[in-house]
């Protein structure tokens, strides 16, 4: 595709991927009684083709109502990662699954799917059954869950809420559309919140509701990037050092990270100072001489993972420099046995005044 | 403690101090003028 030149652009011909059988499923499904039934759309795909490219891999999420491998119902959800390679779409998928709970007997239809930046998965989908209200759902998996699965547990939108059916109708029949236009999508903001949007009837009739939720998998954050400088490199002994360590991200708009930085100051134990405005910083004046390397660690928060970096030069403590002074005391008087020497031995700036040398008097 | 006779006249007087760990050494010099001898007794702390 060419968008400067669109006539340059072209389009191939369909690409057939397999997958893997199953029995068409129900064109209706039911609510309990008086509801009416809900139309399942089993023979489109009713989301969006979803693309994604995690860490260089290309891949298209997609997603239809099906039945069982054997039996139109219970109806199920039908997903499938396809990878793209160079810009040719494989024709067999990654991975693909009949998602239906374990076939507990309950109709998922309707359903859509998005994928994080972090390459997890959200299913979201509508429920019912002619004893279960209709309910709105959602599943998911982790990248790292094994191909072929959506194992974090089942959960509803709708916790809480009273759920009723759909009665009445539309245009001289039986109103039977259901969640066509729902979607799960993901925040672009954080790339890793899904928003999935449903209908739902809290109360029997004809005046369907719309249910709108957020979620996230903890695993899904955004990097974050820690810099490290200490100042002054070198120092000197009793002289004020400060580290700074600053937390940021590349993402923009991705907020400014939180939480606490420890620093590593070579093998001493380490010493945490909580971020403001994404800075954190350490100050110190009591490192012996010597040559440190310094490490900041970041530990993360909720919306950022952590990060580490090591000072890209090692802190230098030298000596510090001294003065001394000799005073006389006034002559003692004839006779008399002493006379007082004081020799007064000073650290100089920038060592710190509190760190003075032995006096010795005469 | 130790005892010495320091005779009448200018003495030069000198402080040398050898440093430590974390700090460097310095030292200083000045001059005792004394018109009359003095039995000194040296103490250090």
């Amino acid at each position: 595709m060419d968008f400067a030149v669109p006539a340059n652009s072209s389009l191939t011909a369909p690409i057939l991927v397999s997958q893997a059988s199953y029995t068409l499923a129900a064109s209706f499904v039911p609510e309990p009684a008086p509801g009416n039934n809900s139309d399942t759309l089993a023979d489109r795909l009713m989301n969006l083709n979803q693309y994604r490219r995690i860490s260089n891999t290309e891949s298209l999420w997609v997603q239809h109502t099906v039945g069982t491998v054997f039996a139109s119902t219970p109806t199920g959800i039908q997903w499938a990662q396809i990878d793209v390679t160079g810009g040719t779409v494989n024709t067999i998928p990654l991975q693909q699954q009949i998602f239906n709970n374990g076939s507990d007997g309950l109709n998922r239809f309707v359903g859509s799917l998005a994928v994080d930046k972090s390459g997890n998965a959200a299913l979201g989908y509508s429920v019912s059954s002619a004893s279960v209200a209709p309910d709105i759902r959602y599943v998911g998996r982790l990248a790292s869950d094994p191909l072929g699965q959506m194992p974090r547990s089942e959960a509803t939108l709708l916790g809480g809420q009273t759920r009723s059916v759909q009665t009445g109708t539309c245009g001289g029949s039986a109103c039977t559309r259901w969640g066509d236009y729902s979607a799960m999508t993901v925040d672009p903001a954080d790339d890793c919140t899904f928003w999935y949007t449903n209908m739902y009837f809290p109360v029997q009739g004809a005046n369907w509701v719309t249910r709108i939720g957020s979620f996230k998998f903890p695993s899904c954050a955004n990097a974050s990037t820690t810099s490290l400088v200490s100042s002054p490199n070198p120092s000197v002994f009793g002289q004020t050092l400060t580290l700074t360590a600053t937390v940021g991200s590349s993402v923009n708009g991705a907020g400014t990270p939180s939480g606490v930085v420890s620093f590593t100051i070579g093998a001493m134990s380490p010493l945490t100072s909580s971020l403001a405005n994404g800075i954190a910083t350490l100050i110190t004046s009591t490192l012996p001489v010597g040559t440190y390397p310094i490490t900041a660690t970041y530990s993360g928060d909720s919306s950022f993972n952590g990060s580490q970096v090591v000072l890209a030069v090692n802190q230098t403590v030298n000596k510090a420099s001294t003065a001394t002074a000799l005073a006389l005391s006034p002559l003692p008087p004839i006779g008399s046995p002493t006379l007082t020497i004081t020799a007064t031995v000073t650290a100089l700036a920038p060592a710190l005044d509190a760190h003075r040398g032995p006096h010795i008097h005469y | 403690m130790t005892t010495s006779l320091v005779t009448l006249g200018i003495h030069p007087v000198a402080a040398a101090y050898g440093g430590s760990s974390n700090f460097n050494a310095s030292s200083a010099s000045t001059q005792a003028i004394l018109p009359y001898e003095l039995y000194l007794p040296l103490v250090e702390h």
